[in-house]
């Protein structure tokens, strides 16, 4: 079992840089690479919620489990 | 961000300590050549003992060899003081090599006053083993001294074990965004 970042997809699908999403929710670049990378332990709902607001997504686009 | 002034002050410490260790490794040597020193804190131990004028090489050597072991003891404690100041002088509070130097100094205090306790005994044995009935004297001492160190080294371990638990909660919080 492992939850999957689905970042990356919908950054692609929004067209937008990860830069550019860094910069609109107010974490670093480096944090944001991280979470692309499923690198982290946790994301904060606040972090969560304006990835959701920027990205015009739902928390289930971003985040996946798989077997 | 430390305070320019600590950082110079921890540089400063860590010479200081550097100095220390010197002294110490000279005084380990001086003293196992030299026992008289020991021989005649041993004679205030056991209630101000009698002690012949001359002492046999072997005992003069057992006694001044049985000092190695609580200076090499201080040798750890300065060593990790050494390295906590080190680290200190490069801005490195919370760092895991840092509570570490913490830990063990305050580990090495503890086992000092367990090294002094057992070596008190030893020298006393070593001193008056083959003097007449009723002049052999076993020497147990356990001083206030001996208390404060037992104390500050259980305060710096405890301190270590408490700054580590922070450090992993802290580095869990990073792993968070």
């Amino acid at each position: 079992m492992a939850i999957v970042v689905r970042l990356d997809v919908m950054l692609a699908l929004r067209k937008m840089k990860a830069r550019d999403l860094a910069e609109q929710i107010g974490i670093t670049e480096q944090n944001v690479s991280l979470l692309r990378q499923g690198k982290v332990k946790g994301v904060r709902f606040e972090t969560l919620d304006r990835i959701c607001e920027v990205l015009e997504c739902k928390p289930g686009d971003i985040l996946d489990r798989e077997e | 961000m430390l305070k320019k002034r600590t950082i110079f002050l921890s540089a400063v410490m860590k010479w200081v300590i550097v100095g220390l260790i010197g002294s110490i490794v000279a005084a380990t040597i001086w003293v196992a050549f030299n026992p008289e020193i020991v021989i005649a804190e041993l004679a205030r131990e056991m209630a101000s003992l009698d002690v012949p004028a001359n002492i046999g090489m072997t005992k003069r050597a057992m006694i001044g060899l049985l000092t190695v072991p609580a200076m090499a003891v201080w040798l750890m404690i300065l060593l990790n003081l050494h390295r906590l100041f080190a680290n200190f002088a490069r801005e490195r509070v919370f760092h895991q090599q840092t509570v570490a130097a913490v830990r063990r100094a305050g580990f090495w205090l503890m086992v000092l006053v367990v090294v002094q306790f057992f070596a008190s005994i030893a020298s006393s044995l070593a001193l008056t083993y083959d003097f007449g009935p009723g002049e052999r004297t076993l020497a147990i001492t356990f001083t206030s001294q001996h208390f404060i160190l037992l104390s500050i080294g259980f305060v710096l371990l405890l301190m270590g074990v408490a700054m580590d638990e922070g450090l992993k909660l802290d580095d869990e919080n990073r792993q968070i965004v």
